[in-house]
């Protein structure tokens, strides 16, 4: 790329940086939504568009024009969603354009924006302002590019994504329902991703594909008016922050509801990056951040994250399950002075907890001495400690091999995918008939591995 | 002949004989179950402590009531004609609004009965943290003063009147906003049994979390152990809402540790029995001035 012309190659990787950006930021975009419900997806809906164009072209295509058709052909397929359908459109007079170049100037760009934004306007019947239309056309309109002699894109797309932000800052004027909302126009702020991730490109910072696996960035407080309730909502500062990593659904939910400030979703394999710890890290605003890795795999990820964020602010509480999670947030008291004392009170109990775990065998095996049956259930602790058809079985039969289960209080029961409270329940029956001086609870963890975890206290 | 009368309330779950050895009265206050309403009386006369607490246990509300402008009246006045001056030794101003109220009947009362005192005095604690103070009223007047004097050395030493409570199920504190704690700080959690101190202005705070039944009372143990001062001077003493079986095991624990002189166990009067709830136990021990203050309730 020499910044003087875009070859259909230089296109493709601007479209794919312009698509990394935004699908990095897509739930900033998603949070815009006008209405105070989880429902916005207009940055999910702009991304899967922007990805069809990608999907569809040659990415060897030297023609800056034929590039830009294929590109335009494939977004007009994949679109989805009002936002989707005007991007698309704005692609496709982006492409009209451009259809007889192979090579693309900075003055035949300008004129293919304006082209963009016009069939853009003509794919809504009634144009609103205060959208993603305007921000598409005051880009150019309002900056004067038209008029200015650039020889080269860099400046170019400077100007050009000044005019967005200004446009785009400007919508919530425009639009009564965006200021009672106190937010920016969600499909603007979109568009204004993609510019930037292609700007980026332009400069020959192209997104890993790698750093875009985890979208926890938080919003701009400029995307936000200045009166607007969520920017306090947003983020408020504290003294103690707790960050967690966790699995399945449930688990998720409840840490979040006991106060843990941003949860870090490990998926199945539950394998986060340091990258999304100090993502995490850095979405809350605390004096101290505690972290709790919940799986004795992650633990150095994690401190490797807080190594890298500020080993000063973050401590990392090295716990080896979500049970033992769960035992160190049930001993949290945010009116403790000092980060220590909270730590202290967090740790006091862990080295008392075990944690158990129930699963299906995925084979026949002999291990720890336990005759282990490909689809029974499985018994576990640190060790395979237990094997059965029957689950209830295979739980009480785990329990029994506990060398230390007399000097236990109190037992959680976190339940996966596919248990029913019910099951839960009688399940903790037979523990219970068993284990009288043990107390029980329970709670909906939606595992996707285990069928049960047990933090045993 | 004593020079004034000592008057308490219903939350200092003096029993009878206490009230007897002490020469202390008690202003009753009222509990209600549905529209029935009752004087909360520490000899169990009306239902008795089991009674009671199994209403709680089966999840019947008992609602409490401060004591009612016409008691306060009465027993002021029963004293001021006889001559005496009064002191009254009241509930936690943070927990009942007794101690207001008394305050403006005392105003009226003495005004009727030139040269006679009314004094009201917040214990800023309950139950045998209040009594313990009223005790101690008892013991100054027998060494000769009046009533202004033992107010005012009440006054000096209430805060060092130390509390160590636990209860089974923090539902009755947190239904009754007498508690001080963050709703983080209850959480959705099993096993944990917060520590309930009473604060400096008298409040209930949860101030920390025993996790376990069987760490309670070794955890209560090193609570009284650090606030304790001179204890081989003291009673040590325990009030429980029907739960003797622990209070028993609690109090054995701590006199095995630490040298009162001897302990008292006594059980949680009605109506600090309908806020913290059955199975509550309470300890107090004279120590350090109490410094700690928790958040809003």
């Amino acid at each position: 790329m020499d910044g003087t012309v875009l070859t259909g190659e230089d296109l493709y990787s601007l479209f794919t940086n312009g698509y990394r950006n935004l699908k990095q930021n897509a739930s900033i975009v998603d949070a815009l939504n006008v209405f105070p419900i989880p429902d916005g997806d207009t940055g999910k809906n702009m991304s899967m568009t922007w990805l069809g164009g990608i999907e569809n072209v040659d990415k060897e295509e030297k023609s800056a024009g034929k590039m830009a058709k294929a590109f335009s052909k494939g977004t007009l397929l994949s679109a989805r969603g009002n936002s989707g359908v005007i991007l698309s459109q704005f692609v496709r007079g982006f492409s009209q354009g451009i259809k007889e170049l192979d090579v693309v100037t900075p003055p035949d760009f300008i004129l293919a924006m304006e082209k963009a934004s016009q069939k853009a306007y003509s794919a809504v019947a009634v144009p609103t302002e205060g959208t993603m239309l305007t921000v598409m056309r005051e880009c150019i309109e309002n900056t004067g590019v038209q008029d200015a002699d650039y020889t080269e894109f860099s400046p170019l797309f400077t100007d050009i994504i000044k005019g967005m932000k200004k446009s785009l800052l400007n919508t919530p004027n425009i639009l009564p329902c965006l200021a009672e909302a106190g937010v920016v126009d969600s499909g603007g702020a979109g568009l204004l991703y993609i510019f930037e991730g292609m700007n980026m490109a332009l400069q020959g910072h192209m997104i890993e594909e790698s750093e875009m696996e985890e979208d926890t960035a938080e919003t701009p407080e400029e995307f936000f008016t200045p009166d607007s309730k969520r920017r306090s909502m947003r983020k408020r500062h504290v003294r103690y922050a707790i960050v967690a990593a966790a699995s399945g659904e449930g688990m998720i939910e409840y840490f979040k509801n006991e106060g843990v400030l941003a949860v870090i979703d490990g998926g199945q394999t539950n394998n986060p990056s340091a990258k999304a710890f100090v993502d995490a890290f850095k979405s809350v605003d605390a004096d101290h951040i505690i972290v709790l890795p919940n799986d004795g795999n992650i633990i150095l990820t994690a401190k490797q994250a807080a190594k890298i964020f500020d080993p000063e602010k973050v401590h990392v509480i090295e716990t080896k399950s979500m049970a033992e999670g769960y035992s160190a947030m049930s001993m949290v008291d945010y009116s403790l002075p000092t980060v220590d004392a909270l730590i202290h009170e967090m740790t006091h109990y862990l080295p008392n907890v075990t944690t158990g775990y129930i699963t299906t065998a995925t084979r026949d095996a002999n291990i720890n001495g336990v005759d282990v049956k490909e689809g029974a259930y499985v018994g576990l602790t640190d060790d395979i400690l237990s094997c059965d058809t029957d689950i209830t079985e295979a739980t009480l039969k785990m329990f029994a091999s506990l060398p230390d289960i007399d000097d236990k209080q109190v037992v959680t029961v976190f339940y996966g995918k596919g248990i029913s409270e019910e099951d839960a329940l009688s399940l903790g029956d037979a523990l219970m008939e068993k284990y009288p001086l043990l107390e029980f609870g329970y709670i909906n963890g939606k595992m996707d591995v285990y069928s049960y975890m047990f933090a045993i206290e | 002949m004593a020079s004034f009368a000592i008057l308490t309330d219903s939350t200092s779950d003096l029993s009878p004989d206490l009230l007897e050895r002490y020469n202390i009265d008690y202003a009753p206050m009222n509990y209600t179950m549905g529209d029935a309403e009752y004087p909360a009386l520490l000899d169990w006369s009306i239902h008795s402590a089991k009674e009671f607490y199994d209403f709680m246990r089966q999840g019947i509300i008992i609602k409490t009531t401060q004591v009612p402008v016409p008691v306060f009246e009465s027993k002021f006045e029963q004293y001021l004609k006889e001559g005496l001056d009064v002191l009254y030794v009241s509930c936690s101003s943070a927990l009942s609004g007794s101690y207001a109220t008394s305050l403006n009947v005392a105003k009226s009362v003495m005004a009727k009965y030139p040269g006679r005192k009314i004094r009201c005095v917040d214990s800023l604690i309950s139950s045998f943290g209040e009594a313990n103070l009223a005790i101690v009223a008892y013991e100054e007047r027998n060494k000769g003063k009046d009533v202004d004097e033992v107010a005012d050395y009440l006054e000096s030493i209430r805060l060092t009147r130390n509390q160590f409570a636990t209860v089974e199920n923090l539902e009755y504190l947190k239904r009754c906003g007498r508690v001080s704690a963050t709703s983080a700080f209850f959480g959705n959690f099993f096993g944990i049994h917060p520590l309930i101190i009473s604060d400096k202005i008298g409040q209930n705070y949860a101030i920390r979390k025993i996790k376990g039944a069987k760490n309670v009372i070794p955890e209560l143990v090193e609570e009284v152990k650090a606030a304790v001062v001179n204890p081989e001077e003291q009673t040590l003493y325990i009030s429980h809402a029907d739960n003797a079986e622990q209070a028993i095991a609690v109090r054995d624990a701590i006199m095995a540790e630490v040298p009162f002189k001897d302990s008292h166990l006594g059980i949680i009067g009605p109506i600090v029995g309908a806020s913290v709830g059955p199975g509550t136990i309470s300890i107090y021990v004279i120590g350090k001035e109490v410094t700690v203050q928790g958040g809003a309730s």
